[in-house]
């Protein structure tokens, strides 16, 4: 392993997780990958020749640190990646742009590389902070640094998000299950938090939503007469209180509306007139016999009032038998 | 429907009086009314035939013509003839006399139609022989007269009778 020295610290250990970038600094043209692979490959040297391993809890610890650096990682991926489609979208010279490196998917991925060395020392902390800390600080406070210091930032950039192109898939991959099994849970918890009825009653203006559908649509789908075949209208009618229908019906203007006169004509038209005429008037001699006959009706009716009343009889039998007279 | 096409509706008009009491027994007044007119009327015959009689005396013997000499009777009982002649066809016939028709009565037998020849002539001599006994119509409780109740017959309001 060709690992440029920093400075002139002559006793590194071989089980620090180094951040690659100065390395790649100097040489910017250097590919990320093999960058990236000269990184793991110090990392697997690093964790291979562990001088000293951890124990079983702090591994677990640390195991889950890492596991949950990766979810966070995996989530911040998915922002990191909109959030450059979206600088992408936004800035102006593309074409101009042309192979280059793109530098928001590239201070993205920078981030993320970032975030997974973090998690990749989370990894190694629960058993090396001791370590760790030391040349850590020794790195820093290397005046080199602070004179390349524009180089290293890019050239770790760099390295930084190769590495984490490399495990994005991993990470995508922790992040996904981890959604997949937190989205539903956190769902069924706001579902069971919030009474979705009232605060559709409250943010919802159902008569707009009412308003767009198309009524008739739906009518003309729904078969009303196999709805209506289905309706008992004997049992309807039954319970139609019809006296208060009438009760609420305004006879008087139906009968306005009726044409009176012509049902008149009408009646008069079906009858025989000429008949009625002939028999009414010009059969009888005039108003003396009419009159006649009518006083002769009253003095009758007078005269059995008087006779009966005398008799003490309740009154006649003056309908006429049809089968007989009794003597 | 034209109005040709139309049932013809037979409506007879009918006072409101009358309507109640058509077909009911008829009263004591009435028929006595009635009676008079028959009388009247078969006097008026008995007239009448005395004047054509006169009258053809004076056509067959212009000379010696004199207006026939009748006694009081003989003019009673001419008109007591007349009277059963025209009341025996009127009420075998239709069921009314000049009198009953006038005041709108008709005679029916004990089949409710019009009585027969030989009733009709029977309950005529009883009538025009004992006219007193249609006043029993105004105690009877069916306003029968004697002769009704002899022959069974009864006297009812019939206002479709041509006066």
């Amino acid at each position: 392993m060709d690992r440029i020295p920093i400075g002139g610290e002559p006793t590194e250990p071989d089980n620090v997780v180094r951040l690659p970038g100065p390395e790649d600094a100097m040489e910017p043209s250097a590919d990320d990958e093999i960058s990236y692979e000269d990184a793991l490959a110090a990392d697997e040297e690093a964790d291979g020749a562990g001088a000293a391993p951890a124990p079983a809890p702090g591994s677990q610890v640390a195991a889950m640190l890492e596991q949950g650096v990766k979810v966070g990682a995996g989530l911040f991926a998915a922002g990191a990646t909109a959030l450059a489609d979206a600088l992408r979208t936004t800035m102006p010279k593309d074409e101009e742009l042309g192979d280059a490196k793109d530098p928001a998917s590239t201070l993205a991925g920078a981030g993320l590389g970032a975030a997974v060395t973090a998690a990749e020392a989370a990894a190694g902390a629960a058993r090396q902070v001791a370590d760790t800390v030391g040349p850590a600080i020794t790195w820093l406070v290397e005046p080199r640094f602070a004179k390349d210091a524009g180089e290293m930032a890019a050239g770790a950039a760099r390295v930084l998000d190769g590495q984490w192109k490399s495990t994005q898939a991993e990470m995508v991959q922790a992040a996904t299950s981890f959604l997949q099994v937190l989205v539903p849970e956190i769902a069924q918890a706001l579902a069971d938090q919030v009474d979705l009825t009232a605060l559709v009653r409250e943010r919802v203006d159902v008569n707009a939503i009412v308003e767009d559908v198309d009524i008739e649509r739906i009518i003309d789908r729904v078969d009303l007469d196999a709805v209506v075949d289905r309706v008992d209208v004997d049992r309807v009618a039954d319970r139609i209180d019809v006296d208060r229908v009438i009760a609420r019906t305004d006879l008087l203007s139906i009968v306005d509306r009726l044409d009176v006169a012509a049902i008149a004509q009408e009646v008069i038209e079906d009858v025989d007139l000429p008949r009625v005429i002939r028999e009414s008037s010009g059969a009888m001699a005039g108003e003396t016999v009419r009159t006649a006959r009518i006083q002769g009706m009253h003095a009758d009716l007078l005269v059995a009032g008087i006779v009966d009343r005398v008799l003490r009889r309740e009154a006649r039998e003056l309908r006429a038998a049809e089968d007989g007279e009794e003597p | 429907m034209s109005v040709a096409d139309r049932p013809r509706h037979s409506v007879r008009a009918l006072p409101i009086e009358a309507a109640e009491r058509q077909g009911m027994r008829a009263g004591m007044v009435s028929r006595a009314l009635a009676m008079v007119v028959d009388a009247a009327y078969s006097a008026a015959l008995v007239g009448l035939g005395y004047g054509l009689w006169a009258a053809a005396r004076l056509l067959r013997k212009p000379r010696e013509f004199a207006w026939p000499q009748l006694s009081y009777v003989t003019l009673v009982t001419a008109a007591l003839i007349v009277a059963a002649i025209v009341l025996t066809i009127s009420w075998a016939g239709t069921g009314s006399s000049p009198g009953g028709r006038l005041m709108g009565l008709r005679v029916l037998g004990p089949d409710g139609s019009p009585p027969r020849i030989g009733r009709s002539l029977l309950r005529a001599i009883a009538c025009v022989a004992f006219p007193i006994g249609l006043f029993w119509s105004a105690l009877s409780g069916r306003n029968a007269s004697l002769q009704d109740l002899v022959f069974r017959t009864s006297v009812t309001y019939d206002w479709h009778q041509r006066a």
